[in-house]
């Protein structure tokens, strides 16, 4: 009999029903078809024959899929009635089982919402992939600084250069201000707004804001005209139509006429944006002249760029460097490079000069999706270990089954649909549990998410994927395993049920331990780093520190007749010292450069920290002074300097006092009068740089007040009645420098309390694992202990007996639980320019604890073995 | 009382008629053959395994065939009871298909 290749049917359809039949139907069925198929092929030719084969056996598909859903449906059912039964007559293994998955569905869900959430930046701006901030590198003598900021001359001159820009916006930030609306009655509606800029008119289209009501040609081309998002809007004029009213600006006692509406600035972006002012205000705001906007290196204002579709940034690249030559052509010796940053990475991935606030950091992301992982392998061990467990309990039921006729992919199946149960059981718990969680999520993440918001598409697909994915994780093992067994055997029940898998379950549980310890280590460590935080000494007191905001014609007011006020406050035995500063530590200084007279090239010189203060801002943050003297409001009426040392040092000054030096932001000569030492007036991430104070008390924008005493809030109260008398209307706001300092810990922060929670529950779901362990040691040895306890053991020795094993894990575990840690930890403590190192009592903490945890959770079983009748153990025997 | 459906009876019937020969191919072949339809194999298959689950039929498998492949045929028989069923079915449609009903569709 020659076989010929042409007379088979197509693999293809061989293939296809091999999906919908058993193996007996499949032998008979394809047959069938081989059979007609051949006939056909002598009586009609081979391209008939195909057609006809594919005809029949499309035609034939639906009856075969019915009829392999309804048997297979016959036999599930059946699976699932063992299963529930499985799990009723197992209680205690079932419970363990539900609320260990449940709870590490309930964390990783969270996670993936968060991590949702942080990725989703960015993501409301159709145009997001082409649009791109411009980054610009400056060489300052030997190093780099990278700014996400840039000239105002660059995005005009950028459009005009590259044909693949298709629109450069600019936005300039404003910062704090106060806005006021009179209204008819004759009452005014004041607020303080933070979150607005100078924009091009081209930021429209680019971030395609919609307009509510104006004109997105015409709003932004007129100076002292203002666009609003429709919430601020409503703030000031209610239902009115705000077209055409008048704002005041009283920061800037400038008049602004509102000319379009837009729709709220969506929440995930870097950019926070209530109302944008046209970009030629800036003249009015500041009495800067129009050329302004022909300077090329003050870096003032942000550069978005959208590119043409289809466009990478190659070309940029390629073509910046011949463009900022040119660019740069009148200020030689002024190194700087473009880089195009995309849009969609700031929020995870900009470390830059100007960023607005810390971004987040995409290293957390992985932190968090690594958490979850290990919460649900956690889980998803012991869902193994307890039912590898108790496979030898029901090792006569799979002898039976495969007895009478069942293969081994039916035991297979049976295994993974009850793992499938279990875990739809505990999704079902999850979701119990998410109903109660989410109220305090929403309040914890500041994200408002409903209950009913898990259920959108993304979300449930999710579950779905945990689902599968559990279901395998912890169904496949024990399904092989307890399908492995030889009927003739596991009838028998002669081998010790102990031996096999034994050491399997010990390595899980050892693994188990080790994310535990992990988990707690990294908690300290993190914990450590944040008190440190807290508690170093910052060269300076930002303890009852307040700052007010001084603006418009109260400004003036307060810089002119300080002294007097100065003295009216400190009249109030709350209230300690009175000083002005420019800026307040915690937040960015400005970025300027300070050129000793005598210095020819002032580009190869660094760039420096600048704040203006007056004469009381040193005494006030308790600064130590190691050269020269404080300022003087006689003496230094022309302005003076005072640098901290590592200024001294950068400068290559050897005797900093009476040097004069020249400001290249207002040109004046000013001699340095004294040397402070430095201090951190920034976040413990970044080493301390050096820094100039400028008397200038006109430049300043708050008051700082630092306050005595325990009672914080009747000072407050003092001041705000002292500041309503002077200035009637003033909007009366502060802020505790403490609070401002410590929103740059915001990150770690947030991680230390998602760590804390977490490592408590990884520990806990592995204690529920252990705690069944234990259980079902304590059972399969319940005959051993009553001879032993016959024999004369007594009930501590049997508890030592139990728990010894246990104790053995928990130090195994160690060994590779301390080195991962220290690896990790060390890197993340990298992060910081300032930070504690890892001490050995912190690993003794973390395994002492889990120790104590395996302890607690076995002894409970352990005593109750050792305590135990053996009459009880041994009489049916 | 035995009651089949339609497609049932009509495989039932055919595996019948074709006494010692009844397989895939032939019973697809005779049932076409019967009901001037072209039926497929899902649409003998679904009948023949209920009749099959319910000992009307029983199934055998033959020696290898070259022209199938080197796979065996699956040969049915009708049981006692599949006899039966066929009688009760007559004597339903004896009970049912009156002599007037009879003239006046013919």
């Amino acid at each position: 009999m020659k076989k010929s290749h042409k007379d088979t049917i197509p693999a293809s359809g061989k293939a296809l029903l091999w999906m919908f039949l058993n193996d007996e139907d499949y032998r008979q069925i394809v047959g069938d078809f081989e059979e007609s198929y051949r006939y056909r092929v002598t009586t009609l030719g081979r391209a008939k024959a195909v057609f006809w084969f594919w005809f029949l056996l499309f035609r034939s598909l639906p009856g075969f899929a019915w009829d392999s859903i309804y048997w297979r449906g016959t036999m599930i059912n059946n699976y699932f009635k063992i299963a529930l039964r499985v799990i009723r007559k197992q209680k205690l293994f079932s419970f363990l089982n539900i609320v260990g998955l449940a709870v590490s569905l309930t964390c990783s869900f969270l996670i993936f919402l968060h991590v949702k959430d942080e990725l989703s930046y960015e993501t409301n701006f159709p145009k997001a992939d082409r649009l791109y901030r411009v980054q610009v590198n400056s060489k300052y003598g030997s190093n780099f600084r990278n700014w996400a900021a840039s000239a105002p001359a660059l995005g005009p001159m950028l459009q005009e250069f590259f044909p693949e820009i298709e629109s450069a916006a600019r936005l300039s930030p404003l910062g704090r201000e106060i806005f006021s609306y009179q209204l008819a009655n004759g009452s005014t509606k004041r607020f303080e707004e933070n979150n607005g800029f100078l924009a091009d008119p081209s930021v429209f289209p680019s971030f395609d804001l919609k307009f509510l009501s104006g004109d997105p040609q015409t709003a932004l081309s007129e100076p002292s005209t203002v666009v609003l998002t429709s919430t601020v809007a409503t703030k000031y004029f209610a239902d009115d139509n705000p077209i055409g009213k008048i704002l005041m600006n009283e920061s800037h006692k400038e008049p602004l006429q509102v000319t379009g509406v837009i729709q709220d600035f969506p929440r995930n972006s870097h950019l926070r944006i209530d109302y944008l002012v046209s970009m030629p205000t800036l003249l009015t705001y500041t009495g800067f002249p129009e050329e302004i906007f022909n300077h090329r290196t003050w870096k003032c204002m942000y550069t978005y760029v959208l590119l043409t579709p289809h466009q990478n940034t190659e070309s940029f690249d390629a073509k910046s460097p011949e463009f900022m030559k040119d660019f740069l052509s009148e200020r030689p010796g002024v190194i700087e490079e473009l880089r195009l940053q995309p849009i969609r990475q700031i929020h995870l991935h900009s470390k830059l000069e100007g960023d607005f606030g810390a971004n987040s950091d995409i290293a957390y992301v992985y932190i968090f999706i690594g958490t979850a992982l290990l919460l649900l392998l956690i889980a998803a061990v012991n869902f193994v270990n307890l039912s590898t467990a108790q496979s030898f309990k029901r090792m006569k039921e799979i002898g039976i089954r495969k007895v009478v006729g069942a293969r081994k992919g039916q035991v297979i199946k049976q295994y993974l649909g009850e793992s499938f149960l279990l875990t739809i059981l505990s999704v079902g718990l999850t979701l119990l549990l998410l109903n109660f969680i989410l109220p305090f999520y929403s309040q914890v993440s500041g994200k408002t998410i409903f209950f009913k918001d898990v259920f959108r598409a993304e979300n449930v697909l999710f579950l779905l994927l945990l689902i599968g994915f559990l279901t395998l994780l912890a169904g496949l093992y024990p399904a092989f395993f307890a399908s492995g067994f030889q009927p003739v055997n596991s009838l028998k029940s002669v081998r010790d049920p102990r031996s096999s898998t034994n050491r399997l379950r010990k390595g899980l549980v050892v693994f188990q331990f080790v994310i535990s310890i992990f988990m707690i280590f990294c908690t300290l460590t993190i914990y450590r780093q944040l008190v440190f935080f807290h508690n170093q000494d910052l060269g300076f007191d930002k303890d009852k520190l307040i700052a007010l905001r001084l603006y418009g014609d109260f400004q003036e007011n307060v810089t002119q007749n300080m002294d007097a006020l100065k003295n009216e406050i400190l009249r109030n035995s709350g209230v300690s010292h009175v000083a002005l500063t420019s800026g307040l530590p915690g937040t960015p200084f400005s970025n300027e450069r300070l050129t000793p007279v005598g210095v020819e090239d002032k580009n190869t010189l660094p760039m420096l920290r600048f704040i203006r203060v007056d004469e009381n801002f040193i005494e006030t943050l308790g600064l130590e002074i190691v050269q020269g003297r404080n300022f003087d409001k006689i003496s230094d009426q022309k302005s003076a300097y005072i640098i901290s040392e590592s200024v001294a040092a950068a400068l290559n000054l050897e005797q900093p006092l009476g040097v004069e030096c020249r400001s290249d932001v207002h040109g004046d000569v000013e001699p340095i009068v004294g040397v402070i030492k430095d201090f951190h007036f920034d976040s413990l991430h970044n080493p301390i740089e050096p820094l100039v104070l400028e008397y200038r008390p006109s430049w300043t924008g708050y008051m700082l007040v630092k306050v005595q005493g325990k009672n914080l809030t009747e000072p407050i109260q003092f001041l705000r009645q002292k500041f309503q008398e002077i200035a009637p209307g003033y909007l009366f706001s502060y802020l505790f420098v403490d609070d401002v300092f410590n929103r740059n810990y915001e990150n770690e922060n947030r991680g230390y309390d998602l760590f804390k929670v977490f490592s408590i529950i990884a520990l806990l779901v592995a204690c529920l694992g252990l705690f069944g362990l234990t259980v079902y040691a304590a059972e399969t040895r319940i005959k051993e202990i009553g001879i032993r306890k016959v024999l004369g053991a007594s009930a501590p020795s049997i508890t030592l007996l139990l728990s010894r094993e246990f104790v053995r894990w928990v130090l195994l575990a160690n060994i590779v639980a301390w080195p991962a840690s220290y690896l990790v930890m060390n890197k993340w403590l990298e992060n910081f320019a300032f930070r504690v190192h890892i001490q050995v009592w912190t690993f003794l903490i973390s395994t002492a604890l889990v120790l104590l945890s395996a302890l607690v959770t076995v002894s409970y079983q352990a005593v109750r073995a050792a305590f135990s009748n053996p009459v009880d153990s041994l009489h049916y025997e | 009382m035995i009651l089949l459906s339609r497609s049932e009876e009509i495989v039932l019937l055919a595996i019948w008629k074709l006494k010692d020969n009844a397989y895939g191919v032939t019973i697809r072949e005779k049932v076409s053959a019967d009901t001037g339809h072209e039926w497929s194999f899902g649409a003998i298959y679904k009948p023949l395994k209920t009749l099959a689950h319910r000992g009307y039929v029983e199934k055998s498998s033959s020696e290898p065939f070259a022209e199938r492949g080197g796979r065996s045929k699956y040969m049915y028989r009708l049981t006692q009871s599949g006899e039966e069923a066929l009688k009760e079915i007559r004597k339903i449609y004896k009970a049912i298909w009156t002599e007037d009903i009879k003239t006046a569709f013919d």
